[in-house]
């Protein structure tokens, strides 16, 4: 499924939201788009790697570990600029998978790299939030601009 | 992403990946890291042309660097950017996927003690 949605700045706010599928393309998809808007924002390279090295994530966890309920499954992303840092919730229509969960380096070490994706995803992210709702999953963070 | 495979002297195999090591991308490297891995070589992973990575083609250069490991040889990354670099140490897997910054420096490490 190819994105569905997208909407420009909203109430004068640099805020960008899209539909995505879940597949590889789509998942490819998004971090395309997250470059486009990084190229528009003029963000600071850093900050934009780390928001999409944490979107890569979720959105890989989804794919790997987030069972799916219908052909219509789905990942939502809001990208939120504000004057000091990125706002990002991500939101997908699978089976519960929390990333807050402790996640350690030592861990994945031992094995072939799993769970370095949590791993980066908490030392990218500030404020990471996990909420699941009757029909998705919601994860908020955000990715500091200084 | 592009995946090139080349000799590099004797017994060492050179890897030169551009482009994204997403979640396509690391698709993209799993067969040839895997034949580059199991031909009893040491291996050296041009990381110059990569300008995004994430756990999921971590985890190739990985599974890579343990089979390598298992014939006494190594797998050293040259010379990924410095966003890249922060992503390996971040997730804490420098000592398995060591870093290097030139050619001579892969090869010095390749080189056994006491031959030039």
């Amino acid at each position: 499924m190819d994105s569905r949605s997208d909407h420009g700045n909203v109430l004068g706010r640099c805020l960008r939201i899209r539909t995505f599928g879940v597949t590889i393309h789509d998942v490819a998809a998004i971090d395309t788009w997250l470059e486009e808007i990084a190229t528009q924002w003029s963000l600071n390279e850093t900050v934009a790697f780390k928001a999409r090295v944490c979107i890569a994530e979720l959105a890989a966890n989804v794919l790997e570990h987030g069972i799916a309920k219908s052909d219509d499954d789905c990942i939502v992303v809001t990208v939120d600029r504000l004057e000091d840092e990125i706002q990002v919730e991500f939101v997908d229509s699978r089976h519960a998978f929390d990333p807050t969960v402790s996640a350690t380096t030592k861990n994945h070490a031992q094995s072939n790299g799993g769970g370095a994706g949590l791993v980066l995803l908490q030392a990218y992210a500030c404020d990471l939030t996990y909420t699941a709702e009757a029909n998705s999953n919601r994860t908020k963070f955000k990715v500091r601009l200084s | 992403m592009q995946v090139t495979v080349s000799d590099f002297g004797d017994q060492v195999k050179k890897v030169i990946l551009v482009g994204k090591l997403d979640i396509v991308g690391a698709q993209k490297i799993e067969l040839p890291m895997a034949t580059v891995s199991g031909s009893k070589c040491d291996v050296v992973v041009d990381m110059v042309g990569v300008d995004f990575i994430a756990s999921i083609g971590i985890r190739h250069l990985v599974v890579a660097a343990r089979t390598v490991a298992r014939s006494s040889r190594k797998l050293v990354l040259l010379s990924p950017n410095a966003l890249v670099t922060d992503v390996l140490t971040t997730s804490g897997l420098q000592d398995l996927l060591p870093i290097v910054r030139s050619e001579d420096e892969a090869r010095a490490i390749f080189t056994p003690h006491g031959q030039s």
